[in-house]
């Protein structure tokens, strides 16, 4: 399995649920396609630097996940015919993943983040 | 940029990559702001003999670059503002 990386911009006109819908779709498309999601990150409504189907905002999300080059594919394809979606783009990060390592050292980060949370509210 | 004695104006040299001095400077394409410190007013890639960078962090950039601009995150070229502003006057 690989890691990957898919960022895509959403019309920035879609009102809440409808946005939720459309990011259960691909995240529910990569679990359907037996991929493992590591992280999804929206980063909210921000200003493109050139207009795209003559939008000049987008709302971006970042879909962090581990799977097989047959299924970027088909994400890819599943993007492109969704007219929702404005731009996409994928990156391989890192091949040959196992996706138990990473939830091993993801789960690690968190309970870090939440130690180092405590510990700087102890010092206050 | 900087002005000299003579008036002219002219980039202060870096006598080392800025990402080698510094390994917590990261380059990523998410980031288009430190992106941005490498390209031209006009969205252009800074050569590496003006920007100092050594040649496998200059690629590393290019690459995020390019990346970004593909999604949408840094423009590629300023052309098309300025033909709005030029409809304007």
């Amino acid at each position: 399995m690989n890691r990957y990386e898919t960022i895509y911009i959403v019309n920035p006109n879609l009102d809440a649920d409808s946005l939720g819908e459309v990011i259960a779709k691909f995240s529910g498309l990569i679990q359907k396609l037996k991929g493992y999601i590591v992280k999804i990150n929206e980063w909210g409504k921000r200003k493109l630097a050139y207009e795209v189907k003559r939008f000049d905002k987008g709302y971006y999300v970042v879909l962090d996940f581990c799977g097989h080059p047959g299924m970027v594919k088909e994400l890819e394809r599943n993007l492109k015919l969704d007219d929702r979606i404005l731009k996409y783009l994928t990156v391989k990060i890192d091949e040959e993943v196992d996706p138990e390592d990473l939830r091993v050292t993801e789960h690690q980060k968190e309970e870090g983040m939440e130690e180092g949370r405590s510990e700087s509210t102890e010092g206050e | 940029m900087a002005i000299n004695h003579k008036g002219k104006r002219f980039f202060i040299k870096h006598k080392m990559c800025r990402f080698c001095a510094d390994p917590s400077l990261k380059i990523d394409y998410k980031e288009p702001k430190t992106l941005t410190v490498f390209t031209t007013e006009r969205g252009k890639i800074i050569p590496r003999r003006i920007s100092g960078n050594c040649a496998r962090h200059q690629r590393m950039l290019a690459l995020a670059i390019k990346r970004a601009r593909n999604i949408a995150l840094l423009p590629f070229t300023t052309a098309k503002i300025r033909m709005k502003e030029y409809r304007e006057y």
